[in-house]
């Protein structure tokens, strides 16, 4: 049986899609889908402001993964748009979609395996944290409330919040990995996994790890000033003082 | 005549698949078994779903390998057409189904072999041809 094509507005497709998939938890995306949408915020993207300000949590970034993800925009024709511009990191970006999606053709399933040993020395739980989005951390527990509201997070986020989940408090990166597929709306084993496996360190030569100066630089101080950890912050260090803390035995230390 | 197989990694109405097959009938099926096992929540699904309404495209649900051939059956389809994609999974159904694979063209033709050990490795094979392009 053909599955249903006309809705009057997106309360009634949501309507028939949880009558539908009853397993599928939650709301719809603010992220709507489709080829409009994608020309829209390609239109709206200020490439010229993205190398500057494309770290910051409220910088100029594109937000067009999700539909690139899905192929309903290619890395072509973004690139194209942006022809005789000197958009050199934006470009960068842009291909290492391309190198991830390389990779992935040529592993495959092994995407899920660590593509080399981690270089932490430290042992991993393959579970989640049972406080997952309830630390009172305030800015891991805004990144896991928004993941789970919109689908969507800045990258740096991401990069903060699996560095946070893996090294902080060793979890394997698989397990945060799985958890940010269930919800991405540009979810890609390719680009998610093997992002997941660069902060780990099993894609890299160290691992990433940040310090609360460096989040609180990007976020503008959002989370910090309301936290009710700010005086007993696991991030408040330098990085030379986090680096011997979190991994005791890394063996280039 | 042949049938175009979209699945969620090409959800494009200029798709080599369209292009090649304009007048071709196309399906997409909801892979009820990969769902349960991925645990999609409602934003990645209400997300594809409002791409899908935008392509003259079937929807079902079910196992696409039952699916597009009954559907193909029923349209008068004896192939199947479909777009290469990395996924391992689509990729072995696309050869139970022994469909045609259509490959979009790059984002950027590279000579010779890659090497993808490392990021820095295949900018520096590519980043002429991408700034040569703009």
């Amino acid at each position: 049986m053909n599955m249903r094509k006309d809705f009057a507005d997106r309360s009634e497709l949501l309507a028939y899609l949880r009558e539908q998939f009853p397993m599928a938890s939650g709301e719809l995306s603010p992220f709507v889908g489709g080829r409009a949408a994608a020309e829209e915020r390609l239109a709206n993207f200020n490439a010229n402001r993205y190398g500057a300000t494309r770290n910051f949590l409220n910088g100029s970034v594109s937000r067009l993964s999700p539909y690139i993800r899905h192929g309903v925009i290619t890395l072509r024709e973004v690139l194209q748009k942006f022809a005789g511009r000197k958009l050199d990191k934006f470009v960068q970006e842009l291909a290492w979609r391309d190198y991830w999606q390389r990779i992935y053709a040529e592993i495959g399933d092994g995407i899920w395996q660590d593509r080399e040993p981690a270089k932490t020395g430290v042992t991993y739980s393959p579970n989640l944290p049972a406080d997952l989005g309830k630390t009172s951390l305030a800015c891991m527990d805004a990144f896991a409330a928004e993941l789970e509201a919109t689908g969507y997070l800045h990258n740096h986020a991401r990069m903060w919040f699996s560095a946070y989940l893996i090294h902080w408090r060793r979890v394997a990166w698989q397990a945060g990995a799985r958890w940010f597929l269930h919800h991405l709306v540009d979810g890609d084993a390719a680009s998610n996994n093997l992002s997941w496996q660069w902060v780990a360190s099993t894609f890299s030569h160290k691992p990433y790890f940040f310090n609360r100066e460096n989040l609180e630089r990007y976020t503008e101080g959002r989370y910090c000033r309301a936290c009710a950890r700010r005086d007993d912050c696991p991030f408040d260090k330098s990085y030379e003082q986090l680096g011997d803390e979190l991994f005791p035995r890394m063996e280039y230390r | 005549m042949k049938l175009i197989w979209v699945h969620a990694d090409c959800l494009h109405r200029q798709s080599p698949a369209y292009e090649a097959y304009p007048d071709s009938p196309s399906v997409f099926v909801w892979d009820d078994a990969a769902l349960a096992s991925n645990q999609w929540s409602m934003k990645r699904i209400g997300f594809i779903y409002e791409c899908l309404l935008d392509l003259p495209v079937t929807i079902r649900r079910g196992d696409p390998l039952a699916e597009v051939p009954r559907y193909a059956t029923e349209v008068g389809c004896t192939e199947i057409v479909t777009v290469g994609t990395p996924d391992p999974h689509l990729q072995k159904q696309a050869a139970v189904m022994k469909a045609e694979i259509l490959t979009p063209e790059p984002f950027v033709e590279v000579k010779g072999r890659l090497d993808l050990a490392r990021f820095s490795r295949y900018w520096r094979k590519v980043e002429s041809a991408l700034i040569e392009s703009k």
